[in-house]
């Protein structure tokens, strides 16, 4: 009866505190992106290599190149480029690819969702895997079951992905014929590929929520919910979990961006057309527009995703203090 | 002080294990090649998609290619690269930590700053973006890799040094008059070294990873040359018919990459017992 009435009082104390919290974490954001937007425009003005010519081609006539200068707005001066680029980019105008002459928000919007519905797949499936494999660890701690659980996660975190997605390959695509090889249209295309990413998540998690749930049953509650007789599956799952899980998931989130982005390797295996391939290619092409458009989209959604994550982690945890 | 840390080191029989077995890669890597003349680029068609004997250890590729010797080189590559790129990195993050943390102020923001726009990378992201930058190619990579790597390593020095510099044994050097430069290097540093070996071990997996990756995307180093990553791309076009090609540059990433990691965590509870993870 206590613990509910004290439970409501700092609730309706933080409420105030907490609206704030979230408000300055927002705009805390914002400065960041600009400076991203910063990066990301004069990265690509640091390659060597001319634009124009990389558009026109190499026999362009003089016209041509002034006139192809003028429209990419290349004669006005750096910074000026800069805020027209942003003041595109706000319009939702990314630019237009070079080398397939489509707006590079088309290419990105077309190829984007593909990635993170693997990355999420991955996200979720790993974390069921890890989750239960971390609370079996922690519990048969010492034993043979964690040893071997803790050499698993040490080799999924080890394996690269691209080596796995090929072993995976050669044994469930080529050799038991069981999926396709590539694409990524039906359940049957996603289910290696979200293994692949998958894989080394559960690696992680497994080892996260293993020393999240040994931090938690060494509390004195524990203890004392022991010596009062409480069922040993009430401790662990009722008492441990539900307070071990919150840095799990918290890391869970902050590791959802750097997936979009280790997804590249998995989209290269099974060739998905996804956004990080789309990146790859863009890079080996020197594609600019695209390149620019493709790395902003991760490194803001990265950005903006961890932002999330922290947010929903203080509100979670009713310790953290709102400063 | 240096036998008992040797001492715990060995008693934790994994990661002792584990560094002999990157031991005798690397040395396999680096001496290999002098003793086995076969070459690296020779291609012998008509003895393709050789299965493992005593002529070829670990057989040939889908071009004739000896397997073994191109592993010993691709390992000096990839070993090379991760080395190079961490070690420029952990020079860089140590000396931005070093003076964000010690200097403070205005010059802590803009290192701090910095050091949030490269964590803004996602991973791989972020050395794909350099090697946009940059180009492809080995020197590339080891760039990618070293600038993946200043972050982590920069704020933990950063973190290490807030909290030694309002020691009182640092205010008695600066009363006695040491000049900045001495305390930084004389006073601080040593301090944070046994975790810089720890972070430095660990990074040095993972930028194996990077570099292996970069290299599996056609973007870090350039067929015909032979690095781990390189060639299970190269295997990629004969999985089906040969899958040996792909099976011996993968094991050996994995092993490296699962050695440097265990090698990592017996330094930190051997050079730090207080940091032992559970």
């Amino acid at each position: 009866m206590k613990a509910g009435y004290e439970r409501s009082h700092i609730s309706e104390f933080g409420g105030m505190s907490m609206l704030k919290y979230i408000v300055k974490r927002i705009l805390q954001m914002i400065p960041m992106l600009l400076i991203l937007t910063l990066v990301v425009f004069f990265m690509v003005r640091l390659i060597p290599g001319d634009p124009v010519t990389m558009s026109l081609g190499m026999g362009a006539g003089k016209e041509a190149i002034a006139a192809e200068t003028a429209r990419l707005g290349l004669d006005k001066p750096i910074w000026e480029q800069y805020f027209i680029w942003m003041g595109n980019l706000v319009k939702g105008d990314f630019g237009t690819s070079i080398f397939t002459h489509k707006s590079v928000l088309y290419e990105i919007t077309k190829r984007f969702p593909v990635t993170v519905r693997l990355a999420v797949g991955a996200t979720v499936v790993s974390t069921v895997v890890g989750v239960i494999f971390g609370i079996i660890a922690s519990v048969k701690r010492g034993k043979a079951a964690d040893n071997i659980l803790m050499v698993t996660s040490l080799l999924s975190v080890s394996t690269p992905s691209f080596f796995l997605a090929m072993i995976l390959m050669l044994i469930f695509c080529l050799q038991l014929r069981w999926f396709p090889v590539s694409g990524f249209d039906t359940w049957k295309h996603m289910v290696l590929p979200i293994i692949t990413l998958g894989t080394q998540e559960v690696g992680y998690i497994t080892r996260i929520t293993r020393s999240s749930m040994l931090d938690v049953l060494g509390e004195d509650y524990i203890r004392t919910s022991r010596a009062r007789g409480v069922a040993e599956q009430v401790i662990i799952f009722s008492h441990a979990f539900k307070n071990a899980i919150i840095p799990v998931l918290t890391s869970v989130g902050l590791r959802f961006g750097s997936l979009l982005a280790g997804a590249t390797l998995t989209e290269t295996v099974f060739s998905i057309a996804g956004i990080g391939r789309l990146t790859v290619d863009a890079v080996s092409q020197r594609d600019y527009p695209l390149i620019q458009g493709c790395i902003l989209v991760l490194a803001v959604t990265f950005v903006v995703v961890n932002t999330v994550v922290d947010i929903l982690y203080t509100v979670a945890d009713p310790r953290i203090k709102f400063d | 002080m240096k036998n008992a840390i040797l001492r715990r080191f060995l008693k934790r029989r994994v990661s002792v294990a584990a560094a002999c077995v990157l031991l005798f890669i690397i040395l396999a890597c680096i001496i290999g090649p002098f003793f086995i003349h076969t070459d690296p680029f020779a291609q012998d068609l008509l003895n393709a998609y050789q299965t493992p004997s005593a002529e070829h250890w670990f057989g040939t590729d889908n071009l004739g290619r000896d397997i073994f010797i191109r592993i010993l080189y691709g390992g000096r590559n990839s070993l090379l690269i991760s080395f190079e790129g961490v070690l420029m990195g952990t020079f860089a993050g140590v000396m931005l930590g070093v003076c964000a943390g010690y200097f403070g102020g205005i010059v802590d923001t803009v290192i701090s700053r910095f050091l949030d726009i490269l964590l803004a990378f996602p991973g791989l992201l972020l050395a794909i973006a350099v090697v946009a930058v940059l180009g492809s190619g080995m020197q590339n990579t080891v760039i990618a890799i070293s600038i993946f790597s200043i972050p982590t390593v920069a704020r933990m020095v950063r973190g290490e040094v807030l909290t030694l510099r309002g020691n009182e044994y640092i205010a008695a050097c600066r009363v006695m008059g040491e000049g900045n430069a001495r305390i930084i290097f004389i006073h601080i540093v040593p301090n944070a070294v046994s975790q810089i070996i720890v972070n430095v071990t660990l990074q040095l997996g993972t930028a194996i990873l990077i570099a292996s990756s970069l290299s599996f995307l056609g973007l870090g180093v350039q067929p015909p040359n032979p690095e781990w990553g390189s060639m299970l791309s190269q295997a990629r076009e004969v999985l089906r018919s040969y899958p040996l090609q792909a099976v011996i540059p993968g094991v050996a990433i994995t092993l490296v990459v699962m050695s440097f990691s265990l090698v990592g965590d017996g330094l930190r509870d051997a050079l730090d017992p207080r940091l032992k993870n559970v």
